[in-house]
């Protein structure tokens, strides 16, 4: 009945969610989720095309899809972030890993998909949500942190993140040693995805929310 | 073929185990994922209730900084006011009694002089009169907030320089002493900025009673001031405006002042009348 599975339903809805509040996200810092979004799906829904219908090989795509999730959500960070010691940073993971993505598909090459960008990644990702989540607490005056849109997205990357980090490190050893992994990995990963890209949602709606009570 | 066999058999025995370890390793991580997130958004609002709870203590702490500043401030003008009514004035009363008890002369100019200085006395004792009652804080609360409004208006009109009307609206009630006395310091500091500051050449005061409020209306016809620089709180002009609007925040009273160059100022206070509010 339904061709799609049920995380690229959610990813779609983010993606309607975020057309349908265009004209009010555009005027805060969430304006740059709308293409990033619309990348997501295309790559999905072109992966799926070409790993079930083609029956070819989607490794490529992945190591060019997964490298820019985390690069843009470090992105988001980095002009959410007040502290200038953790904006530092956040600007330094996204040079260093740009560099170290490009000379990593120069050297092992593109074809195969390469799991050291997912485990740089999470473990990237848990601890700049931990960053955003304690400056949250250091603010000095009165905050509702469930109206904060960058809260919920810190919170769905947390808790993707979280839960993949366990199956990213030993994502090679599994895949090697036990040939039922593969279905157990999406069962976890594609279940994350409906948590993230839900949260992402709530995002978007409360920031158009909060433009429209600004208007 | 037989250790891929093998491995898998291995595998499958103990797959299973695996399988479970890394589920339970996983939700564990979401769990604590969870937790920490639980425990932001509760510290969080436990945070702004402590902010919330400085901001009124803090609040409180001022209002009664300025309670404390005005009680010291009256009992400070109601000393120098019995000080000029008992020294001052007697000492006045004194020597205009010994100047009318003189004897008489005939230098003409002696004469005139005499005549000079004891003008010069009565209008000392009158001015000091005047200003002992204007002091003196309880006066103020017998008289009540209209007739001594009315008092200081005609003082000003009598310097002959400044024409002053009064309007008054409705049938007229009364606060807490406390608050009338504020009130009157209020309109006193205003008329002084006036006669100071603006040129006025007159001065309308309007009351009106209302049954919900008490407004009271201070306006000139003066050159007018730029009350810009009033938003810049680190700036040091207008803290007597400022003090102003802090007296009347703290009877709960709303001061607006507006002003345009070259087209006087008005002073607007509302005041709203809790009698009328209980009953409601």
């Amino acid at each position: 009945m339904f061709p799609l599975d049920l995380y690229n339903y959610f990813e779609i809805a983010a993606v309607l969610i975020c057309l349908i509040c265009w004209f009010k996200l555009k005027k805060t810092n969430l304006k740059w989720i709308i293409p990033y979004l619309l990348f997501i799906v295309i790559v999905e829904l072109t992966g799926r095309y070409i790993g079930r219908e083609l029956k070819g090989p989607i490794g490529w795509i992945f190591n060019i899809s997964v490298p820019i999730e985390y690069l843009f959500f470090s992105f988001l960070y980095y002009i959410n972030y007040k502290s200038e010691v953790y904006k530092k940073i956040s600007f330094g993971f996204i040079v260093c890993f740009t560099l170290f993505v490009l000379v990593y598909s120069i050297v092992k090459s593109i074809e195969n998909f390469h799991p050291i960008y997912l485990k740089i990644g999470s473990i990237t990702m848990i601890i700049f949500s931990c960053f955003y989540l304690a400056e949250i607490l250091r603010i000095g005056t009165i905050i509702n942190p469930l109206k904060i849109p960058m809260f919920w997205i810190a919170c769905g990357l947390l808790l993707f993140n979280a839960g993949e980090f366990i199956s990213n490190f030993l994502m090679d050893f599994l895949f090697k040693n036990k040939a039922n992994w593969g279905k157990m990995f999406r069962l976890v990963n594609n279940n994350l995805i409906v948590v993230l890209y839900s949260c992402i949602s709530i995002a978007i709606i409360i920031a158009s929310w909060a433009h429209r009570e600004k208007d | 073929m037989y250790i891929y066999s093998d491995n898998y058999c291995f595998m499958g025995t103990q797959g299973e185990g695996l399988n479970t370890t890394i589920i339970s390793v996983t939700l564990g991580f979401l769990l604590l994922a969870g937790f920490i997130i639980f425990f932001i958004v509760i510290n969080r609002f436990r945070i702004n209730r402590y902010i919330m709870e400085k901001k009124n203590m803090e609040t409180k702490f001022q209002q009664e900084l300025l309670q404390t500043q005005l009680e010291i401030q009256e009992q400070t003008l109601k000393n120098i006011s019995q000080e000029i009514h008992d020294n001052i004035g007697q000492a006045l009363s004194l020597a205009k009694l010994n100047l009318n008890t003189m004897p008489p002369t005939n230098d003409e100019a002696l004469q005139q002089k005499i005549l000079n200085s004891k003008e010069l006395v009565s209008k000392a004792i009158t001015d000091l009169r005047d200003l002992s009652r204007s002091l003196d804080t309880d006066y103020v609360q017998e008289m009540g907030l209209q007739r001594t409004i009315e008092y200081e208006l005609e003082m000003i009109r009598k310097t002959g320089t400044i024409e002053t009307s009064m309007i008054v609206e409705g049938s007229m009630f009364r606060f807490e002493k406390q608050k009338e006395l504020i009130l009157f310091r209020i309109v006193q500091e205003t008329f002084n900025n006036i006669l100071k500051h603006s040129g006025a050449k007159s001065i309308d005061v309007s009351i009106y009673y209302e049954p919900a409020a008490f407004t009271l209306m201070i306006k000139d016809d003066g050159k007018g001031v730029n009350l810009q620089p009033l938003d810049d709180e680190k700036s040091n002009f207008g803290l007597g405006i400022r003090n102003m609007h802090s007296r009347a925040k703290l009877i709960g009273a709303d001061f607006t002042m507006s002003s345009q160059i070259g087209e006087g100022t008005e002073v607007k206070i509302i005041l709203p009348n809790e009698r009328s509010n209980e009953n409601k």
